[in-house]
């Protein structure tokens, strides 16, 4: 019911924006507002788009079982989740073969960014008040964007739901409740207020702790006929606070806008590897995270020819690592470090033509770090990115490209400051329909892009190094996309398949320079890789109230080290790179409850960059099941589910020594008022 | 020939240590070095990776066990195997990141006991290296401190605290020499002094200031005491020392500047010296007439890239080098007398540190 009054809505605002009604949505929906695509089925997106992307709805990830963002991005194609195990445990994404540093983590359009590690940890964010996630390959079609969207190889974007409002309707909300196994606790609370006719105001609110001792059987060998023990996972415990309000405009027909606030704290334990005969006392580091940003979005529509748009965030996050144990004459190490980020951007779209538009954006990032250490370089970078992008629409064919200028300016407060890069990064996608009758898409893309060196890359003590390069990704895809009908028993079937061979060069890596404890960050290799992403959606009508929904992913990867045919390692597999792996979610609905299955499997990987059997971790699949059922009642519509996850109660490792939780379970109460 | 003297040295050695313990396990076995049959190679593993091997190589069929101490125990030996002595007929291996000491018996390769090393806390030790005499196995741990352990009963019988973070350790004539590295407090400029503990006591007697950052100590027949100092990588550079018998003065041997891991045989030490952007090469030291032998042991050309360790076999007095990345198996490579290459294990397990001839 929902999705129906948000479709009416969103359509109704684009008429109200646009002046007049869309007829070829399907030409011109993205050169009008960006917004607009909401209203369209999320699979009329995935099989129109020049480079592939992936949706996963509200709805959808409320089946797919996940607490956490990485647990849903397990299911995108082509992507790795470097899972560290258990809620607080490090959950890192890389977009076929990358690695992290290539993937923009984006919330509510604006980049989430952390200079010192240039990795977001994607456990931190919860899904609980989440609209969709995106994941795009390449880049959006979209070309009215600031230009730090065109940036990096590859997007996941983060959509919180907007508020929404029936007739005459002034407040609603939800209120949520959760808990299950290993003391997982996590209330949450949405309040959307309508304060006047132009004006919408939401705040959100969630606490989520766990005690994660979750039991683990750990192998002292890979081999069956290896011993085991029963151990139980320590200092694995966490507490996360998030509060979020958020203000949405619609100053008039043509201009809207937004602010957003976001603060989140956490505290946590970081287990460590399960080392064999010292798992209870391995670790006792701590880590405390703070995160303060405010971020904004102002966009006007001059004419059917003209609109511009402005962003803009300050962000600011503390880190303080503890650990307590360490050997050293100081008897523990503390570190604090603390960031601030400042960011503006300006984008105009020019809608030259009917069939041809132009956009250009211009973005200033500032970002600096500092920390408690002595001396410490103190470093700041301003980076100027702009970009021109062009886009040509027809019914049967659309073609995007964009050239992106970016410049850093670097300075330190102690010693040399890094070199200033400046690049030019080109993109250039199409798709065409080949039958105007069947729904059948050929598509292609290319895109040169790159990774700045971190903060850490570049001043981390004795390890950083202030002449890297960046890390630098070309991207070649070449995929087909189908969509049809059959009937009213099969309303939707969906496939898309892709092939695409990478190129990473420059690839920075720590790389050891004499003995143990002496690292030193460099420009080292290349690797390839081929791949082959292949997604299925279908939807089928059982009864008239009966729907099974249906969807699956398969992804081959082949990512192999081709710096030197001297070495060992070359044309291994990189490591914790499965060359065979998928996700499949069912779900049954039904009008007295509704049934979802989801299963995450990989094949065998590698712990270490040489692939011999010493170092093969075996695979492993994850099924988990759920029962939600919704009850109305006079507050509302309240929703009770229970979730069972990891049915086979395997701890399956996705990172050496880091098992995941067995099988666990977890109850959840909401109410929609 | 060239062996006399190590012969020499090892009677001497067991002349001294014979008579002290009479549950000295050293049995007739260990009286002189003999041709080795196989080949133990202890794999350090990438810390935190629990993936520290022990490589069993049978010199006459060729036959390998690249997890051999899993294959007869079911179960990995942990994480960051430091080092590994043999004494008697059993082998010690420091478990660094596990806190253990593993006890083998050498012949079968079956763990007879698993010593733990903790703190009170419970935390690791961090074992580090070994040394034996009379009867009695010593152990470096980075908690600053000697743990002694009963050969015979196979329990820790006495601790004794030394300098910051102990790496090397060697005994002569009742003395034990540590080398206190600082190597954790390298933020605040390491430790820089040899601690003397006195067997009988085990009480530290003195500290001797010897350089920054010293990592390993070999003693040779006469006494004098060998030090490899490794700096900061910074202003204060590495220097290999001597510690004189008679005077314990400090003298630097010139013409080794960047000294690492050095084994001692016959008298001469073999020292790995180099560092990265340098090519690395073995230095030949005879300790007797205190002479550089050769600044470059290797004469067949090969190259190593990042030497990690070195052993040599008291029988043959091949020369085993180690080549390491830090990250992938590394690379155990079988050099003659002469320092020509005999022959070459590829992969033979992540940082290669100790090897062991049976």
């Amino acid at each position: 019911m929902k999705v129906l009054r948000l479709r009416v809505f969103l359509l109704l605002m684009v008429e109200a924006a646009a002046g007049n009604r869309l007829v070829a949505q399907t030409v011109s929906d993205s050169l009008l507002l960006p917004e607009v695509v909401i209203t369209e089925r999320y699979a009329d997106r995935e099989i129109r788009s020049t480079a592939p992307l992936h949706i996963l709805s509200g709805k959808t990830i409320r089946n797919l079982q996940a607490l956490q963002l990485s647990d849903a991005v397990k299911h995108f194609p082509g992507v790795t989740v470097k899972d560290y195990g258990g809620i607080g445990g490090l959950k890192t994404v890389s977009v076929r073969s990358l690695g992290a540093g290539h993937t923009a983590v984006n919330y509510n359009g604006i980049a989430v960014t952390d200079v010192q590690t240039g990795q977001i940890d994607i456990g931190r964010f919860s899904l609980d008040n989440v609209e969709n996630i995106t994941l795009y390959n390449g880049q959006n079609d979209q070309i009215f964007m600031p230009a730090r969207a065109f940036a990096l190889a590859s997007a996941l974007n983060i959509q919180s739901v907007e508020p929404l409002f029936t007739d005459d309707e002034k407040v609603n909300g939800k209120a949520a409740v959760k808990g299950g196994s290993f003391g997982l606790f996590n209330p949450s609370f949405l309040m959307n207020l309508k304060l006047s006719d132009k004006l919408t105001g939401s705040f959100s609110g969630e606490w989520m702790s766990a005690g994660g001792a979750y039991p683990y059987l750990l192998h002292y060998g890979e081999a069956g006929t290896d011993s085991t023990s029963t151990e139980r996972r320590v200092n694995s415990d966490v507490k996360n606070l998030r509060l979020e309000t958020a203000l949405q405009a619609c100053l008039s027909e043509r201009s809207k806008g937004s602010v957003r606030f976001y603060y989140y704290q956490s505290e946590r334990g970081l287990p460590g590897a399960t080392i064999y005969y010292n798992t209870a006392n391995f670790s006792s580091q701590r880590l405390w995270d703070r995160n303060f940003f405010t971020q904004g979005h102002f966009e006007h529509t001059f004419s059917r020819q003209w609109a511009v748009q402005a962003h803009g965030k300050y962000n600011r996050s503390y880190l303080r690592y503890l650990d307590p144990t360490w050997l050293g004459a100081t008897g523990k190490i503390e570190d604090v470090f603390t960031q601030q980020e400042t960011y503006t951007s300006l984008s105009a779209l020019y809608r030259a033509f009917e069939r041809l538009s132009f956009s250009a954006a211009a973005d200033l990032t500032a970002a600096a770090m500092q920390s408690d250490r002595e001396r410490f370089a103190t470093p700041t970078r301003l980076t100027f990115q702009s970009v021109i992008a062009a886009k040509w629409v027809s019914e049967q064919f659309l073609t995007t490209a964009s050239l992106l200028y970016t410049q850093t300016v670097e300075s330190a407060r102690y010693g040399e400051p890094a070199e200033n890069r400046n690049k030019m990064s080109p993109y250039i996608s199409a798709s065409f329909k080949p039958s105007v009758d069947l729904d059948l898409r050929l598509r292609a893309f290319y895109k040169n892009s790159f990774r700045l060196p971190t903060f850490n890359d570049l001043y981390y003590p004795l390890v950083g190094m202030r002449q890297l390069l960046p890390e630098d990704a070309s991207q070649f895809n070449a995929g087909v996309t189908f969509n049809s009908t059959a009937g009213e028993v099969i309303p939707l079937v969906t496939v898309t398949a892709d092939a695409y061979h990478n190129r990473i060069k420059n690839k920075i890596v720590a790389y050891p320079t004499g003995n143990l404890h002496q690292w030193t960050m460099m420009n080292f290799g290349l690797v390839t890789v081929n791949g082959l992403d292949i997604s299925l959606e279908s939807a089928l009508n059982i009864t008239g109230t009966v729907h099974l929904l249906f969807g699956a992913t398969y992804t081959f990867q082949r990512a192999m080290d081709k710096t030197d045919p001297g070495k060992s390692t070359y044309n291994h597999q990189l490591p914790y790179t499965p060359r065979h792996s998928g996700s499949t979610r069912a779900s049954l609905e039904t009008v007295w409850f509704n049934i979802a299955y989801t299963l995450l499997w990989s094949g065998e990987r590698f712990s270490n960059a040489y692939n011999s059997d010493v170092y093969r971790l075996s695979g492993y699949s994850d099924h988990s099941i759920s029962v939600a059922k919704s009850l109305p009642t006079p507050l509302g519509v309240m929703q009770l589910s229970v979730e069972a996850l990891n049915l086979t109660g395997r701890n399956y490792e996705i990172v050496r020594n880091y098992p995941m939780p067995g099988r666990s379970y977890r109850m959840k109460l909401s109410i929609n008022f | 020939m060239k062996n006399f003297f190590f012969y020499l040295t090892m009677f001497s050695v067991l002349l001294l240590t014979a008579c002290a313990d009479v549950n000295d396990p050293v049995g007739d076995d260990d009286l002189l070095p003999k041709e080795a049959k196989r080949l133990l190679i202890l794999n350090e593993g990438g810390m935190g990776h629990n993936n520290s091997t022990l490589v069993s190589y049978d010199l006459s069929s060729g036959t390998t066990d690249k997890d051999y101490f899993r294959t007869v125990n079911k179960r990995g030996l942990g994480d960051t195997g430091n080092d590994m002595l043999k004494y008697g007929s059993k082998l010690y291996i420091a478990v660094n990141v596990s806190g253990t000491i593993e006890v083998i018996d050498a012949a079968s390769g079956k763990s007879i006991r698993q010593i733990p090393m903790k703190t009170e806390g419970g935390a690791s030790k961090e074992p580090r290296q070994l040394a034996s005499y009379n009867g009695k196995v010593y152990v470096t741990s980075f908690d600053d401190t000697v743990t002694r352990i009963d050969t015979a009963t196979l329990m820790i019988d006495g601790t004794v605290a030394v300098g910051q973070d102990p790496e090397g350790i060697a005994i002569r004539n009742n003395r034990i020499y540590v080398a206190n590295s600082g190597g954790l407090n390298w933020a605040n400029g390491y430790d820089n002094s040899v601690s003397v503990v006195d067997v009988t006591t085990f009480r530290e007697e003195k500290k001797i200031v010897v350089g920054v950052n010293p990592g390993v100590v070999r003693i040779d027949s006469q006494g004098d005491t060998y030090v490899s100092v490794t700096g900061d990588y910074n202003t204060n550079p590495g220097g290999f020392r001597k510690i004189d018998a008679g005077t314990g003065a400090v003298v630097t041997i010139a013409g080794i500047d960047a000294p690492g891991k050095f084994v001692m045989a016959d008298n001469k030490a073999y020292i790995i010296n180099g560092s990265y952007g340098n090519p690395y090469s073995v230095v030949v030291f005879d300790c007797l007439s205190e002479q550089i032998v050769t600044e470059s042991f290797i004469t067949d050309g090969t190259t190593v890239n990042i030497m990690h360790s070195i052993s040599v076999d008291a029988f043959s007095g091949d020369v085993f080098i180690t080549e390491t990345d830090y990250i992938t198996p590394g690379t155990l490579r079988c050099f003659d007398i002469n320092g020509k290459l005999k022959y070459t294990l590829p992969a033979v397990g992540i940082n290669p540190s100790v090897v062991v001839f049976l």
